[in-house]
């Protein structure tokens, strides 16, 4: 599967499809720095003296390859794809070979963040419990009352760095009734994505 | 049992066939029972029993107090009957008739002042969607299965103006699921283990003692 890019992203990286390797690789190192801290204008500044260009070109250009990072990993493509892909937009066999051992180092890295950014809802994280007896109260003396105190901790995720997450604990309570009861319903749900149907499902998906 | 001395006044012409006839004792007795229970709209007393207002109403106040105190602190019917003889000289056919109601509605009273307490939201049911998530905005393909758990909870908010119902929602996947239920398995496993040992030790003290 090829990548097809925007005419503007393509405007970008054509800079460096007429730049020797040892440029691209340069380019390759600023991209990563980008990923890792953001953008640095002046290295940016430096690297546009050297080639003789406006800064803004540079930054479009590192942008550009951040970006043919990230949707390739967005795809999922393989290295096959990959070398086709580069090879369409213009660049010769050994800017190829570079872009593909970028592309490997950071493929599993960008997509576990990118998977890290879809989920949004509160999320289950822990559940502790607690065996109580309720002995007594203002309202009502000498009472023996079992009760289960749990505290469910969930996660949601903020922002769009990976390690931001609000934790929320809720504490809930019940009895050892409605405990087993719900340990029934939700053992039947794991029963279920372990089905046929839902295997069936899974398998015509792949 | 501790009574104030409003109350201790109140009791007293409650026994007293002077001030409370016989008829309207049994239509207190009934009112201040189906208000505790049941906490329908307070019953007009003036149409109870039409004469002495205030004397009626000290009447009932204490009525309700006696039933009230005496469940929590689970105090047994004999041991109130004998209390209200012996210290509020109430007539033998009046303390039957209380004790009687009281024996009957004991658990009744019991469960109603159960509900007065804050605690945490009680579950009381769950429900769960299994998906299969095939794509989203910025993945072109996830294939994995994604559950949506609901706990249903329900706080009391007092005898009488009923229970609200809320849902806490949340995510998980398959393997924390997994470990969620068997967190749970353990406590319901937990909770057995309890009640078997407590029923053997209650059956050896039962045979020690004979």
């Amino acid at each position: 599967m090829l990548l097809s890019l925007k005419d503007d992203h393509k405007q970008h990286i054509s800079l460096l499809i007429s730049q020797p390797t040892n440029v691209l690789q340069d380019f390759c190192r600023l991209a990563l720095d980008y990923l890792r801290k953001g953008p640095t204008p002046k290295l940016y500044q430096t690297a546009a003296q050297k080639l003789d260009v406006q800064p803004e070109i540079i930054r479009n250009a590192v942008e550009g390859l951040v970006n043919l990072l990230v949707e390739s990993c967005r795809h999922q493509l393989s290295d096959i794809d990959f070398h086709d892909t580069v090879l369409t937009l213009g660049f010769s066999e050994e800017h190829q070979e570079t872009l593909e051992s970028f592309y490997r180092g950071k493929k599993q890295e960008i997509y576990d963040v990118l998977s890290q950014l879809t989920l949004d809802q509160p999320h289950y994280h822990d559940l502790e419990w607690r065996f109580e007896v309720q002995v007594a109260s203002r309202a009502l003396q000498h009472q023996v009352t079992p009760l289960i105190t749990m505290n469910l901790a969930l996660e949601t995720k903020t922002g769009l760095a990976s390690d931001s997450t609000t934790t929320k604990n809720i504490v809930l309570q019940t009895d050892p009734t409605n405990l087993v009861h719900i340990t029934q319903v939700l053992e039947e749900a794991l029963q279920e994505s372990r089905s046929q149907h839902s295997r069936r499902i899974q398998r015509s998906f792949k | 049992m501790d009574i104030s001395a409003h109350i201790a006044a109140g009791l007293k012409q409650l026994g007293n066939p002077g001030v409370v006839t016989e008829d309207c004792f049994s239509k207190l007795l009934e009112a201040g029972v189906s208000v505790i229970t049941d906490s329908q709209k307070l019953p007009n007393l003036t149409q109870l029993c039409n004469f002495k207002g205030d004397a009626i109403k000290e009447s009932y106040a204490a009525l309700l107090s006696v039933l009230i105190e005496a469940a929590r602190h689970d105090i047994y019917p004999d041991a109130l009957s004998i209390i209200l003889l012996q210290d509020y000289n109430f007539g033998a056919q009046r303390n039957d008739k209380l004790i009687g109601i009281y024996r009957q509605y004991k658990t009744r009273l019991q469960a109603a002042l159960s509900h007065i307490g804050t605690h945490p939201p009680h579950i009381i049911d769950a429900s769960w969607t299994l998906d299969y998530c095939i794509k989203a905005s910025n993945l072109e393909q996830v294939g994995d299965f994604l559950y949506l758990i609901q706990f249903h909870t329900e706080s009391c908010q007092g005898c009488g103006s009923g229970t609200s119902v809320s849902r806490f929602k949340f995510l998980c996947t398959q393997e924390e699921l997994q470990d969620l239920v068997w967190k749970l398995r353990d406590a319901v496993r937990h909770v057995e283990r309890i009640a078997n040992t407590c029923d053997l030790s209650q059956r050896c003290y039962t045979n020690l003692a004979k």
